[in-house]
């Protein structure tokens, strides 16, 4: 998959616009963050990309294909979609998930080990998903979502239940997969979508307030400006992993 | 005018004196319950067909005022009004035929529905019951009792004595055969088969027949303990194509009596309702038996 | 794993081996013997015409009500999901009061057995059309059209008993019906329920990796390649044909298709490669010792195999509870 194209999309509900004349193109190699104030749009552009809620007019294209030409087995087969809340009905144990979502592409047990190594859940296999905790969980459904090696992945609230070293993990890990994919995330942590994102797409009432490398969204403008607030920007020192803001006394 | 006051007081005396030889009547019916009947029965209304068929018999189906929907027998009592039949009885029904005497057997709540309203109303219920042959017996001469037709009754419950003893005179130095007599199959593949506590158990035992199992605690049979069973004779009651259907299931072919040819059809009306008919029934199946004994 | 199913199978003739024992009248093991090796008594031609295919009829009503519990439980995503949730039991009802009450040509044997198939199957087609087909089945509007459809086949049954029934075939005879029992086929009729039976578990083996994956959530499930709604419907079509056959054999079994999936999942995790034999396994062992005990508590008659279930249903539930209240 080389580009994912976002053509006029626009998705309403009665009574809401929820996107409006979104144009957006995403290739890979690039981390990229979708950031806004609550209700901007960002769940909904996700899932929209997903396939998982229709456009209502525009197109979203993957490949110059308009997604709903694809079925769902094809979608399954290139695109992984990690979601914010997971509750699932029964206790599958961490091979079993890894064993799912290797369906996807008929890997084979080899490609299920590497999965295993590469989140270093080997002592996790055997056990079940109500006795694993935040952390383990997330690297769990993680595997399970690149076992198939999908070339779009795309992340809703990354580590938005796990503690700071487990999101600056997970973090990590997304990063590297974006080397080789197209990685789409949604943040609200907007230090952490500084410091891991090549590029931010500011979204604020379903429209795109800006689209820019992080550097440039980042600095003073339309930041503040679509969040109501004044941010005080101050680098991180190398030697240190995340910010701690100290109220003024 | 003395004289004639006189003659007015004489007749009033003798009137009352009249009235007074057609006393009260008290009966006591088969639950023990005293009813009193202020004169012989004219209008009774006799629920189920065993009760109407006893009535009639008695030579008094014209006294009958109304009748159920599932009453066929005897052809004088089809158009009678109806009072009642699958949905139950309607007491309004009752009433409207101003009867003096309601008789009621105990089965298909008729006993509830109608008992209490009946007393409340003041006309005269009969509860009946048949647990055996001679209790039916029993049924004429209170009948008979109760609608002032002692010696129609005497003579008609006399001659059903004198039937069985002519028929267990035919088969009382032979042997029994076993039995078994199939009333209908429920939707779950059991068979209902007659017990020997009922009447139409002791009217098999009245044609010659031997039970071939034992007492049952409920009416249900698996098909299975009959065949097991393996009866001399095999009796259904009911339609020719519904006892074929039976034989066709799994295991009836097994029988010695079906392979034999001695699966027999019998009369429903004759075996299942507890009147004049069960003892023609009585009298066929005491000459089917003999016949089968000479196979 | 393998010592595990190993020790169902094991489980399985045993069961049927106490089966062919029990009845009103026992059948000692060198009875069953010497009937298999061709005596020509009354004793064991019965117990080849009557108790074995009865047995055996048994465990294929059994295995597929266990497969239709189970995927049930996968589609409604809850472990209390049981056949009959969609209406099957008010349609199979309905067909076999028209059976019993309403005189139509045919042999009485198939006449039910079929009329109460298609009254099953035909109840869950309402359902799906009243619960949404066109856009798919959402599970929560289909058991509540389930229970809508449920309470006015009910009614239609009951009308129907009254209206219908006579003086020869009255209540009691069709409500025998309603209280679950296998009537003894004969062999051909076990043939074919061997038949529908192997093809039920080929046909549900397909829905595995479908159920699985509804288990994460439709979501995911949609994330993972499955469309959920459509799969749903489908799936749903499919386990009620399975339990449309069940009933058609063995009429309304309660509790079985509720016990066994629970059971086999507790034995070999919510994997439905493994599940669905599993439960199909424990399905069958439960109505043969069911159906065992049905035939052997109050000789000469037969509990309603329904009644014994349902007496084994209540601890087992309270036994569930227990389980969950450890911590």
């Amino acid at each position: 998959m080389t580009q994912v194209c976002v053509n006029s999309l626009r998705v309403a509900v009665p009574g809401k616009t929820l996107l409006d004349d979104l144009n957006l193109e995403f290739s890979p190699g690039q981390l990229v963050g979708l950031i806004g104030p609550n209700g901007a749009g960002k769940t909904t552009l996700i899932k929209t990309l997903a396939g998982f809620r229709p456009a209502g007019t525009g197109a979203v294209t993957w490949n110059g294909r308009d997604i709903r030409q694809w079925t769902a087995r094809e979608r399954a087969a290139v695109c992984g979609y990690l979601p914010q809340h997971y509750v699932f009905a029964w206790d599958y144990n961490v091979r079993d998930l890894i064993e799912l979502g290797a369906a996807r592409v008929a890997a084979n047990e080899h490609s299920i080990a590497d999965a295993v190594r590469a989140h270093e859940l080997e002592a996790l296999v055997e056990r079940r998903w109500s006795t694993l905790s935040g952390g383990e969980r997330a690297r769990c459904l993680l595997a399970s979502v690149m076992v198939a090696a999908p070339a779009l992945l795309l992340v809703d609230e990354p580590g938005a239940s796990l503690d700071i070293r487990h999101r600056i993990d997970l973090l990590a890990r997304l990063r590297a997969t974006a080397a080789k994919a197209t990685v789409i995330v949604v943040m609200h942590d907007l230090e952490l979508a500084a410091r891991y994102c090549d590029r931010l797409v500011l979204l604020a009432n379903g429209r795109i307030a800006q689209d820019a490398p992080s550097a440039e969204v980042i600095a003073p403008g339309a930041l503040d400006a679509t969040f109501g607030v004044r941010f005080q920007r101050v680098a991180i020192r190398p030697g240190f992993d995340a910010m701690l803001g100290i109220p003024p006394s | 005018m003395f004289r004639s006051g006189f003659i007015l007081c004489a007749g009033w005396l003798a009137a009352q004196a009249g009235a007074g030889l057609a006393a009260p009547l008290l009966v006591e019916d088969a639950l023990g319950r005293s009813v009193r009947l202020e004169k012989p029965a004219q209008r009774i209304v006799p629920i189920f067909s065993s009760n109407t068929e006893l009535v009639a018999a008695l030579g008094l189906a014209d006294r009958i005022v109304g009748v159920e929907a599932f009453t066929r027998d005897p052809p004088e009592v089809l158009g009678k009004p109806l009072i009642g039949g699958r949905l139950g009885f309607s007491v309004d029904a009752i009433v409207r035929q101003s009867p003096d005497l309601v008789v009621v057997t105990p089965a298909r709540q008729a006993m509830h529905q109608i008992i209490e309203p009946m007393s409340r109303l003041h006309i005269p219920v009969i509860v009946l019951q048949s647990r055996s042959v001679r209790e039916v017996i029993g049924n004429v001469r209170l009948l008979g009792r109760a609608t002032g037709t002692e010696a129609r009754a005497e003579a008609l419950a006399g001659s059903f004595e004198a039937r069985l003893q002519r028929v267990q005179a035919r088969h009382s130095q032979t042997a029994r055969p076993r039995v078994v007599l199939i009333t209908g199959r429920l939707g779950n593949g059991m068979v209902l088969i007659a017990r020997s506590d009922t009447y139409t158990g002791d009217a098999l035992r009245l044609a010659g027949a031997r039970p071939a199992l034992e007492q049952t605690v409920v009416p249900q049979v698996s098909p299975e303990a009959v065949i097991a069973a393996d009866p001399d004779v095999l009796l259904f009651a009911g339609t020719r194509e519904h006892f074929a259907e039976l034989l066709a299931t799994p295991g009836w072919s097994l029988l010695r009596a079906v392979r034999a040819q001695r699966a027999y059809l019998v009369s429903r009306s004759e075996f299942l309702i507890p009147g004049p008919r069960t003892f023609d029934g009585i009298e066929k199946l005491s000459r089917l038996l003999a016949a089968a004994r000479e196979h | 794993m393998g010592r595990s199913r190993l020790l169902l199978g094991a489980a399985l003739l045993g069961s049927l081996g106490f089966a062919a024992s029990a009845g009103h009248d026992w059948a000692t093991p060198a009875a069953v013997f010497r009937s298999l090796a061709g005596d020509d008594s009354l004793q064991s031609q019965l117990l080849i015409t009557w108790r074995y295919p009865r047995i055996l009829a048994a465990a294929l009503v059994g295995a597929l009500l266990g497969l239709g519990g189970a995927i049930f439980q996968g589609v409604f995503r809850n472990p209390l999901a049981e056949p009959y949730l969609l209406g099957s039991s008010g349609g199979a009802a309905v067909g076999a009061t028209i059976a019993l009450l309403v005189p139509m040509g045919l042999p009485s044997q198939w006449l039910l057995a079929g009329l109460s198939f298609l009254g099953a199957w035909g109840a869950t087609w309402l359902v799906l059309l009243v619960g949404g087909w066109r856009r798919g089945a959402d599970a929560a509007h289909l058991l509540l059209a389930g229970v809508a459809i449920a309470a006015m086949l009910g009614a239609v049954r009951s009308f129907m008993m009254l209206a219908l029934s006579d003086d020869t075939m009255n209540l009691q005879a069709v409500l025998s019906w309603t209280l679950g029992g296998i009537q003894t086929p004969g062999w051909w009729g076990v043939l074919l329920l061997g038949g529908l039976t192997a093809l039920a578990l080929a046909a549900v083996m397909t829905l595995a990796h479908g159920l699985d994956l509804l288990g994460l959530g439709d979501e995911q499930a949609h994330a993972f390649g499955l469309q959920p709604e459509r799969f749903v419907r489908w799936a749903v079509l499919v386990a009620s044909a399975v339990v449309a056959v069940a009933v058609a054999w063995g009429g309304l079994v309660a509790f079985v298709g509720l016990i066994a999936p629970h059971v086999a999942r507790w034995r070999c995790g919510p994997r439905h490669r493994r599940l669905l034999p599993e439960s199909a396994a424990i399905g069958a062992i439960l109505v043969v010792l069911c159906d065992g005990l049905a035939r052997s508590v109050l000789p000469p008659a037969e509990i309603p195999l329904g009644l014994i279930t349902a007496v084994f249903g209540g601890p087992f539930f309270l036994f569930v509870l227990a389980r969950r209240r450890r911590p």
